[in-house]
């Protein structure tokens, strides 16, 4: 692949670079173009697609394939009108906000304080949705981050499986234990309640819980340092002490 | 350190060297805002504006670079030294991996909230692989095409590189924040035992 070659004719075609050419660093055989694009009062692109095809053909006869990496020059107004907006209609909910564009839908990511009910989502997806149509965008994704790890039925049932049987006051230790924020008690009794009606888990005399043989399978197992089943047993052992 | 493997060793050189880590591309980043308040003082001297107007672009990619590199680190010690131009090849490859394993895993499951982890810790990987392609093409403009100049605007406050604003360039690093912490937590749920 001649890539001083490529690079001249890519130039002949005057397009709005954003970057060196560069090879692309997962294709082999391939280069990176990063463009500029503009949009017209009918959201038309611009180069046009049949331009980008042209140039690919060009490409191709050098013997290489090309990536466009597109980037709308106007969208980055998207990002900030995004994030102002999010946190200022929801201040008590976004933290943060971070949008990109890809292929005429957007990414938008938040990143809540504190958990938020399903109408409140609800209001924050039709803000969302608002801002994509201003913008003449194909459509929006909303994205819900938070930045306080709470522990996944997935991650609850893990803390389980290592010490079992046991009870709230456990799992609220072991969990603590692991670096995940536990809201209450309460939430522990929730996350209790509703594994157990899906089969997970079982109810053992006093109090205490241990999980079911169907989610032992389902959670499976690895023959590596982190295999639960050794760390199971280490953990059964330092009970025995 | 959930999900973090290794040995106690291990673990502690983490604890330890995390801090040092973080004040040093808190600098990188301070260090690239100083030289874009430069080149704009000067942006009347060309020669001198260019210069630090492309190397503030080239030290706004190596923070976004080292935070994404910190977080490959964590991941496995390996992907330390792991050149510029391959790292979006780990992150599409090896880094999303296991995540995908795991949200078939958990599919079945039923586990809704970890589905979502997984789908965000994906397209994370995704997004933060391409700001790191484009932020590279940028800074190859800015460390080997000397031809290429940088361009003031109108108005006092900005500059570009090839039609890439500064604004541009300083947000890298918080979208690089942003995303490792997405994927971090992909990653960790993944690993957890």
């Amino acid at each position: 692949m001649d890539l001083d070659e490529i690079r001249r004719e890519i130039a002949k075609f005057n397009l709005p670079l954003a970057g060196s050419v560069v090879p692309s660093p997962t294709v082999e055989n391939c280069v990176l173009v990063s463009i500029y694009t503009i949009r017209d009062d009918r959201g038309r692109r611009s180069p046009s697609g049949k331009t980008l095809s042209e140039l690919r053909g060009v490409i191709a006869s050098y013997g290489a394939d090309v990536e466009y990496l597109l980037i709308d020059e106007a969208l980055s107004e998207l990002e900030d009108g995004c994030r102002t907006s999010l946190v200022n209609s929801f201040p008590d909910i976004v933290r943060n906000s971070y949008t990109t564009v890809l292929d005429g839908v957007a990414n938008v990511w938040v990143e809540k304080k504190r958990d938020i009910s399903i109408e409140e989502n609800t209001k924050i997806r039709e803000l969302v949705d608002n801002i994509s149509r201003v913008y003449k965008l194909r459509g929006a994704i909303l994205r819900v981050t938070s930045d306080f790890r709470i522990a996944t039925p997935t991650e609850f049932l893990r803390a389980l499986r290592k010490i079992a049987p046991a009870d709230c006051e456990d799992l609220d230790k072991e969990l603590r234990t692991r670096n995940f924020s536990v809201p209450s008690l309460q939430w522990v009794n929730h996350r209790l309640d509703m594994l157990r009606k899906q089969g997970l888990i079982v109810r053992i005399a006093a109090g205490h819980y241990a999980l079911t043989a169907v989610a032992l399978q389902k959670l499976g197992t690895v023959k590596s340092r982190q295999s639960p089943d050794v760390i199971r047993l280490l953990a059964l052992a330092r009970r025995e002490r | 350190m959930q999900g973090g493997g290794g040995g106690r060793g291990r673990l502690w050189v983490q604890g330890v060297a995390s801090n040092t880590r973080t004040q040093y591309r808190n600098a990188m980043e301070e260090v690239a805002q100083f030289l874009s308040v430069r080149a704009l003082e000067l942006r009347n001297d060309e020669a001198q504006a260019d210069l630090f107007g492309r190397s503030a672009f080239n030290r706004y990619y190596y923070a976004a670079y080292l935070i994404t590199r910190d977080m490959l680190t964590d991941f496995d010690r390996n992907w330390r030294s792991t050149p510029h131009a391959k790292i979006p090849e780990i992150l599409n490859g090896s880094v999303k991996k296991p995540i995908n394993n795991f949200k078939r895993m958990v599919t079945k499951l039923g586990d809704s909230e970890s589905i979502s982890i997984c789908s965000n810790a994906i397209s994370g990987i995704s997004e933060l692989s391409n700001v790191l392609v484009s932020a590279y093409s940028i800074r190859v403009t800015a460390d080997y095409d000397p031809d290429v100049l940088i361009e003031f605007g109108e108005g006092v406050s900005s500059f570009k590189l090839r039609s890439t604003s500064v604004g541009v360039a300083r947000n890298w690093t918080e979208q690089a924040r942003f995303l490792t912490g997405v994927v971090r937590r992909g990653w960790n749920l993944a690993h957890g035992s």
